[in-house]
Formats: structure tokens, sequence, C-alpha cells
């Protein structure tokens, strides 16, 4: 009976053991993290104390087999000091499960110049105490590579140098620098001139559609892309940490909100949402990281006046390189200011004048935008009218307009006006006839 | 035979309730004081709290349903390791889910996930609980001491945030008036206590309104009965 009664307690905790164990197999392949290997500030600091000032690039590996498997990144010094020095950042299990050291192993010409403890995983994802101890390795200073030293044995003999008591440490930092150096023997040379990675985001467009400069409001869109989906994977980007730090030309930071959108699994890119809070026009910095690891990139956000914004909207064209502004007029107290356009959209070439004006009476005042498409044989095709203290776009139909030949005699008069929109008619009509002079004197004038 | 079923079914929701107020009414850190060691440590901010309180929330639900379905056969002798090995599969999963899909959290409450395999509320649950009961009644008491752990943790660490950085979520909302002593350990403490005093005197005066009632109940039917005594004499 207790015989029984054993049997099946050793069984019941075996078949436990045994499914925990594969759930837990399973989980770690599919939930295995991997160390991050991108430049940033952190490992920049880390490698300058390691081999002085300097510029250091992560090189492009996806052809190379490495001798020790678990060789994660391999960076190269570019410039200053000790040029083209090789660093292996080399990421392996201690031996007790859950434990790491990331190590990077300097290699110079034909030996170890440097080798220091760069990250490390204890229980519970902490960094362990001991590797850190254990970063005293200069014992693995000048060992040569040709010489063969690079193997285990003998590099064993220099566990002297690193702290009592990390034995399984010193063990792995042993086994990582003997990684690097016999694998320098093999791909020493062509690390020395492969290709830099190009894995981090890249903006490849910023669209400042949506800058509205009425309110010091605006929205820079961003697309990064990737040519690297595992270090920076675009259908993980809403949990990745995002940071985007806006300034001035003084150096004040600007107000800024981040939109991160969604992207299927094996999407390379991703849109970038900013929203800006009190800003006026001007040059501003950006500043994108992406991650902790990954490169910080800086650029000029373009503002964009309200005109092109409009033209743009209203048109459906696709950036703000199609409008070219080909003539202007300042006007006056009273009389219009217009800017005639010359918009390429695709394969077709037209025009369009724009005009704002400030009017004022007795009901009160509006400053009204007018903007008048005029087609290659100088027929007017649409007209926009826009209310700029009440936006009210629709109380102005310039239909009545339409085909009407802006060299001629204009009768603009007939304006179709919504209820009470007398200021935006006024301004709408006002502007129409300016764009109609300064439209006529820039085709005699320029000889189109 | 038709009253009798009703009573049954009146007692089976009468249980089913006072199982799905099994968070509040003997909520696990107010009430029963348990898993004090990540309460006090973790609860320096609102993201750790709720992180933390969501994952043993989770683990909770998760090995008290599993070991009310497997109770029976586990033999007795060996079932404390047994539920050890299963809670410990369960927090491994979740401790790998962090950290690969919040690594930033992970930085900061990493090592009290792992611990959340020795957390008494766990063990105590399926020990005094799950076990003893079907699985669906043992989901509820899971969901429920794990929302009233998640509740208390994430109250704490709001409270303390606010108070300490004048800050939520991360997000600073004020400075100058701020105790940055309440996102250390005493703050904790501190907090716990003040937080632990209103629960308990919200709560007592609640009991002490019901038995009220109930004895104005009894009375009220002492005197129905003696009316009808008294009618039938």
């Amino acid at each position: 009976m207790v015989k029984k009664e054993i049997i099946k307690s050793v069984a019941s905790l075996t078949a436990i053991a045994v499914v925990c164990a594969v759930i837990l197999v399973v989980a770690n392949l599919f939930l295995k993290t991997e160390p991050q290997t991108g430049l940033d500030e952190k490992l920049i600091a880390k490698l300058e104390g390691m081999l002085g000032e300097g510029t250091y690039a992560e090189l492009d590996t996806g052809a190379f087999t490495f001798a020790d498997k678990d060789t994660k990144a391999v960076y190269r010094k570019t410039e200053g000091d000790k040029k083209d020095t090789v660093i292996y950042y080399i990421y392996s299990n201690t031996g007790f499960n859950g434990c790491y050291v990331g190590l990077l192993v300097a290699i110079d010409a034909d030996k170890v110049v440097a080798v220091d403890v760069y990250e490390t995983m204890g229980i519970g994802g902490q960094p362990w105490e001991k590797p850190i101890a254990a970063a005293n390795a200069s014992g693995f200073f000048g060992k040569f590579v040709d010489s063969g030293v690079g193997d285990v044995p003998n590099l064993g003999a220099i566990g002297t140098d690193l702290t009592s008591g990390a034995t399984a440490t010193s063990s792995t930092i042993i086994r990582q620098v003997s990684g690097a150096l016999n694998d320098y023997k093999v791909n020493g040379a062509k690390l020395k001139t492969a290709a830099v990675k190009t894995n981090t985001p890249v903006t490849v467009e910023v669209d400042s559609t949506a800058f509205n400069q009425a309110d010091n409001t605006g929205v820079i869109m961003m697309t990064l892309t990737t040519s690297d989906a595992k270090k920076f994977d675009p259908s993980k980007f809403k949990e990745m940490d995002v940071t985007v730090k806006v300034t001035d030309e003084s150096g004040k930071e600007v107000t800024s909100s981040i939109y991160k959108a969604s992207a299927n699994k094996g999407a390379k890119s991703v849109i970038l949402r900013v929203s800006l809070k009190d800003i006026v026009m001007g040059s501003y910095t950006l500043e994108l990281t992406v991650g902790n690891v990954i490169n910080q990139q800086k650029f000029e956000i373009p503002f964009v006046l309200p005109e092109y914004v409009d033209i743009k909207d209203w048109l459906g064209l696709s950036g703000y390189d199609a409008i070219q502004e080909v003539n202007s007029d300042a006007g006056e107290d009273g009389v219009p200011g217009v800017t005639i356009f010359k918009i390429t959209d695709g394969d077709s070439t037209y025009h369009v004048g724009y005009g704002v004006v400030a009017v004022s009476g007795d009901f009160g005042s509006a400053t009204v935008r007018t903007y008048v498409k005029i087609d290659e044989a100088g027929l007017i095709k649409g007209m926009k009218v826009v209310n700029v203290d009440y936006e009210n776009y629709n109380r102005v139909d310039g239909d009545s307009l339409n085909d009407t030949d802006i060299n001629g005699e204009l009768v603009v008069d007939d304006l179709d006006t919504g209820a009470s929109a007398f200021y935006t008619h006024q301004g709408a009509q006002l502007t129409v006839n300016r764009i109609a002079t300064v439209y006529s004197q820039y085709k005699t004038e320029a000889g189109n | 035979m038709e009253n009798k079923i009703t009573n049954n079914n009146n007692a089976e929701k009468q249980s089913l309730l006072s199982v799905a107020l099994g968070g509040l009414t003997s909520n696990p850190v107010f009430v029963l004081t348990l898993g004090m060691c990540p309460t006090l440590a973790k609860t320096n901010s609102l993201e750790n709290a709720l992180w933390l309180g969501l994952s043993t929330m989770a683990v909770l639900i998760i090995s008290t349903v599993l070991l009310s379905a497997l109770a029976p056969l586990i033999p007795g002798k060996v079932r404390i390791p047994a539920y050890i090995m299963i809670i410990a599969t369960l927090v491994t999963v979740v401790d790998l889910l962090v950290k690969k899909f919040m690594p930033s959290v992970y930085k900061e409450i990493g090592e009290f996930i792992l611990l959340i395999a020795v957390n008494c509320i766990i063990l105590g649950r399926i020990e005094t609980f799950s076990v003893k009961n079907k699985p669906h009644m043992a989901l509820l008491d899971g969901a429920s001491m794990g929302a009233g752990f998640l509740v208390a943790l994430v109250l704490l660490g709001a409270l303390r945030e606010l108070l300490g950085k004048g800050a939520l979520y991360g997000k600073v909302l004020f400075t100058g008036f701020t105790i940055p002593v309440m996102t250390e350990a005493v703050g904790g403490f501190i907090m716990l206590a003040i937080l632990m005093g209103i629960f308990n005197a919200v709560y007592a005066a609640i009991e002490k309104k019901n038995k009220e009632k109930k004895r104005l109940e009894l009375i009220e039917a002492a005197k129905e009965a003696k009316a009808k005594k008294a009618v039938k004499a």
C-alpha cells in the first residue's frame, strides 16, 4: 500500500515536472530576449573608456560566421587613436540558468588591447556583481592572435586576475576572449573593412502637413524604416521607448507628444506622429531616440506657410515640392497681398493665385484668404475662400467664375454668398480682382 | 421540493457573491496583510505597482484554476512540491513575457516578478480555497483576490508617486509640494498604515451597520412570533 503510494507520488511529480519543463522550453524558444547591440551613449562611453575618444561603428556582420556563436555584434573604431580596432561583443550564459556576461574584447592589429564587461544578467534580470568585480581583466592584454595563446587552456592561467569567487564568470570571460582571438585569426582582416551596419531607424520622410501657425501647433509625420527588423521591429514599435526632443534655435525645448502607429508583422517601416505645441515659424531641431540603444537623429524641421498647406490640401498634392512661387505683390492696406504659384502635378502644370486681405466695417472684421486655380489657357478652374477668423470656407462659392478667362473682364460681384458672409464675400471679391491683375502682369512680363 | 431548490440556488448565489467579494472583504493587503514584501518595496510608482499587481493577478488566477482542476490527481504528501513546480513555471513564463515585451518595466520590477512564486497569497489561496473547490469557484476567488491585491498596490503606488514626486505614471503633475520620503521604504510603511487604517475603519463601520440591521431584524421576527403566539392562544 505504502509502496503504491510512493510510486503514485513519484509518478505524479515526474509528470508535472516533464510538463513544466516542456512549457518552459517552448516559452524560452519564443520569448528569449536578445541583448541590445546598437551603439548608444552608454556603449560609446564604455568603448571610449577602453580605447579612448573617437568614433565607433557597428559592423554589418550578416555574411560572417563567428568562432564563438555567442558573438552578438562587432564594432570598429573608425576615427581616432587605435583606428580600425575591432571590438567583439560576446554575450554568453555563465552556466547558471538566466545568468549572462556580455563582454567587449578589443583586438588591435594582432593582440588584445582591452577587455571590459559591458552587461550582465543575473537572476531576475538584475546586474550581477561578480562580473563587474571581475572586470579587471588586464591579464588578457597583449595576448597575440597567432602565438597560440588564444586557446582556452592558456588563457585559463590568467584566471588569477579575476576576482576570487567568480569562478563561473571567470571561465565565461576566458571562453569569450578565446573565442574573439580565434575568430580574429579568420575574420580579422575582413572585419577591418566590413561595411557599417545601417539597422537603425532612418527617417525617410518628415511631413509637416498639419502645421498650423494660427494656433501655434503642429504635427510632424515621420516614417521610420529599418533594414533589420530583428533589431528594430516595426510590429513591436508600440512597446518601444521612443523619445522625441524638439528644440528651437536658442536650444529651448518645445512641448511635444508622440503617437506611435501600429505596424503589421514583417513591416519595414512605421509612422511616428509628433504633435507640437507653442511653436512659431522658424528653424527647429528634432532629436529622435528609439529604444535605449538605437542611435539619435537630428534634423531641421522646415516650417510651411499656411498657404502651402491650404493649396496642398485643396488640390490633393502629395508634397510641397509641387508648389513653386513665381510672382508676388505685397499689397497694402485694403489691397490684398497676392502670390502666384506654379503647380506641377504629375504631367499637368497650372497656376494658383493666392491673396490675403483684412476687411473691416461696422459689423466687425475678417481676414480672408482666397485661392484661384487657373489652367494653362488662363481659365479659372476653381476657387477656395478661407475666412481665417471663422473658417467658414463654404460661405463663398466661386463656381460661378469657373471657365472665366482670368485675363479678361471679371465680374466677381456675382459670387454666390452665404447669409451673413459679408466680409468674406468682400475679401474674396477684392482678392480675385487683384490676383487677375498680378497673374496678367506675370504672364506678360515673363512672356509666359 | 420547489422551496428547497430555491433555497439551494439562493445559497449558491450567496456563496458566489461572498467569494467574488473576497478581494474586498478579505483584501490580501489591507486585511490579510499578505504579500507585504513586494507591496512595500515596489509601490514607489504607479507603473511598478500596476505591472507587479497584474503579473501577480495573472499567476494567481491561472494557478488557482489549474490546481483546483489537478488537485484530485496529486497525492496529498507531495502536493506542496507539485504546487511550487506549477507556480514557478507560470511565474517564469510571466517573467519571460515581461522581460521580452516590457524591458523598461522589467528593469524596475524584475526580481519581484520571480518572487511571485513565493508570495503567500498564491500558495495561501491554493491551499485554503482552490484545492477544496471547483475550478469555476477557484477562478472567481483567484480573480477577486488578484483584483484586491492589484487595487491595493495601485492605490499605494499612485499615492506614493503623487505625494513623493508630484507625478502619476511618470508624468509630472506638479512640483514644489512633494514629500520625497514617500517614494522611499519609510514612505511605503506610512502610506500602507494610513490606507490600512482607513480601509479597516470603513469596513468596521459597514460591519457595525450590518450587525445592527441583523439585530433589528431578529427583534422584529421575535415580536412577530410572539404576536402570532398570542393570536393563537
